[in-house]
């Protein structure tokens, strides 16, 4: 896994029949091309799964996971025009959903509290927006979590978002809007955003 | 309220940063709701992206590893081979019957403690390898060796006092000289630079705020062993060239130079580092170390001397419309992170305001800015539940936001509150 290829997803640099290049290679399980795609997804498959879960070392477990899985089961992937993200991402959020029903199933609620705190104050301290916001999310439904997660963990654009959903961007703008104002309420409900005035 | 054009001036809200102009008061109080909720996830995406990078180097070798063992033909069956039964004691034979077991736990008790040294072990002694680990906040001097990359993403190799650490600069990443705001291509070989930011593995360090010298022609620390202070006899005194907080702010370790030139590692109590970032520079501070104080875990204390940071000026824009630091002109052409001191008159959400003594200035907490509560009565528990600190005296360093000119936080040390 020397050889790496930066970028594979930038249409500007990589044409859509690069990407088809990449995906047979990345069936045929050719080191290379997946030392190319660790590279080019890492980050967006950590910072997808990291927010619902208890902390750094348990997202980078996942992550990792993530492409051992797509790896493995690289055979399996179909190639007709689906960026290789949005199957990672998939995956990613089997796992996570694997993983949140494995705590639930094990212990006591504080635990699945936990679970989706991205840091909790013993972590980072002083910093006190995250455990409400962390608990916000856990109150949202999946697709509310993964728009959210996309579009403003990940800073993918809209018409990003729809196309790893699969949705419409009218489906995506309806949906960030009501994923928004569910967290508002859960956070304003928690008096978070009622701070302290000017 | 109708749904779709809430959806369309949601999403033209969230694409510009504003609120669209000639909206009803429903529509406005929904459109500012979700602005503020965008923005605090947009805050937290910043600090996932420092911990990915952190923890990429980790995650890629055991993807390596993966690939190469599902690479590799599976193994020839295991032949048995029936050898002649030995006579053993009662515990040889448990001790031959095992031996097998007993390399094989060998062997993976072994790879355990590499696999932990590699992830673990940021600094290369053994001693400083407990006091500096992933996740610690960290701040450190030195000269670029190089620079790699393009845009805003570059990796900077960096020799520093305590060795060469590998230093990741993003676009979350704040570059500032000695009297601005500046981006990463100011980077270059040969530049003194202090950096502050987060340990991850294999001597890297994920970079919130890099300061830069216009001076040339520095000399890169000597490479010097290190000890850590187990003891303490006398007094001592030393210029701190190294300074680490873990994350919940509770320890902190300095790296010390003697007069002598002997450079020990020193762990000290939360206060020590509490009055340490209170100077204008912890970096370059003179130092007097005492001994630990019963009940302070063996940890040292420490007692520094240096001035207090001043702002020098209110927010303004440099000749190249970068803005400028409201504290340039102190660092004494060294480079060192934007140090401001003041009280908090008011917070939103992440966003504090401050009253310096020449202006107020706007402050930017993100979620890898560690908050200590210092003089300010106020516990880290208290404090990370959402306690007021307006009316508190802060001192904070960090970096410039490029577009607005407002401090991003990297250390926040609360002080009093004044009446």
């Amino acid at each position: 896994m020397r050889d790496h290829e930066v970028g594979i997803d930038d249409p500007a640099a990589y044409g859509r029949s690069d990407a088809a290049a990449l995906a047979r290679r990345a069936v045929a399980r050719d080191p290379a091309a997946w030392s190319a795609i660790f590279d080019a997804h890492y980050h967006s498959v950590f910072g997808f799964v990291r927010f619902r879960l208890r902390g750094a070392a348990e997202a980078e477990d996942i992550a990792s996971q993530v492409f051992e899985v797509a790896f493995s089961r690289a055979d399996r992937f179909d190639y007709r025009g689906v960026p290789i993200e949005a199957w990672l991402i998939g995956i990613a959020r089997n796992l996570v959903r694997d993983h949140v029903k494995k705590l639930v199933r094990r212990g006591p609620e504080e635990e699945l509290v936990e679970a989706v705190d991205p840091a909790g104050p013993d972590e980072v301290s002083g910093v006190d927006l995250h455990h409400d916001l962390a608990a916000a999310m856990h109150a949202l439904t999946e697709d509310q979590q993964t728009v959210l997660s996309l579009r403003f963990l990940l800073d993918k654009s809209v018409a990003e978002t729809a196309q790893l959903m699969e949705r419409s961007e009218d489906a995506v703008k309806n949906l960030q809007r009501r994923a928004l104002a569910a967290m508002h309420r859960a956070l304003a409900g928690s008096g978070y955003l009622i701070g302290e005035a000017h | 309220m109708d749904a779709d054009r809430l959806d369309q001036l949601v999403a033209t809200a969230l694409e510009t940063g504003a609120v669209p102009p000639g909206l009803s008061l429903e529509e406005r109080a929904e459109v500012e709701a979700v602005l503020n909720s965008a923005a605090m996830l947009r805050a937290t995406g910043s600090t996932a992206r420092a911990e990915a990078r952190a923890s990429m180097p980790t995650a890629r070798a055991r993807f390596e590893r993966f690939v190469d063992g599902a690479s590799r033909p599976a193994p020839a069956p295991i032949r048995v081979v029936e050898t002649p039964r030995t006579r053993h004691g009662i515990f040889g034979g448990v001790l031959a019957a095992n031996r097998a077991i007993t390399w094989s736990v060998a062997a993976v008790v072994l790879v355990a403690l590499l696999a932990l040294a590699g992830s673990r072990v940021f600094f290369t002694g053994v001693d400083t390898a407990a006091a500096f680990s992933p996740g610690d906040y960290v701040q450190l001097e030195g000269v670029v060796n190089a620079a790699t990359g393009t845009g805003a993403d570059r990796q900077i190799d960096v020799s520093s006092d305590i060795g060469d650490v590998s230093v990741d600069v993003t676009k979350d990443t704040s570059v500032v000289d000695e009297t601005a705001a500046t981006d990463a291509s100011a980077i270059v070989q040969g530049a003194p630079v202090v950096v502050g930011g987060v340990v991850g593995n294999n001597r890297h360090i994920a970079a919130n705020t890099l300061a830069l010298s216009a001076a040339r022609g520095a000399k890169k620390p000597v490479k010097v062993a290190f000890k850590e202070l187990r003891d303490l006899k006398a007094g001592l005194q030393g210029r701190v060239v190294t300074f680490a907080l873990s994350p919940d702010g509770s320890r902190a370790a300095v790296v010390i130079e003697t007069k002598a030139g002997e450079r020990l590692l020193v762990r000290v109590d939360a206060k020590s580092a509490e009055k340490l970032l209170n100077l204008a520079t912890a970096l370059g501070a003179t130092v007097n170390v005492f001994r630990p104080a019963e009940g302070s875990g063996g940890l040292f204390s420490l007692t520094p001397s240096g001035e207090l940071p001043e702002p020098s000026g209110t927010p303004a824009t440099s000749a190249a419309g970068k803005p400028v630091r409201p504290d340039a002109g102190q660092s004494a052409g060294r480079p060192a992170l934007v140090s401001v001191r003041g009280v908090i008159t008011a917070r939103q959400d992440n966003v504090i305001q401050v009253q310096t003594r020449t202006g107020q200035l706007t402050v930017v907490a993100r979620l890898t800015t560690r908050i200590l509560p210092g003089d300010s009565g106020l516990t880290r528990e208290a404090i990370a539940k959402g306690e007021s600190v307006v009316g508190h005296v802060a001192v904070i360093s960090g970096g410039l936001e490029p577009a607005t000119g407002r401090v991003i936080a990297d250390v926040i040390v609360l002080g009093q509150k004044l009446p």
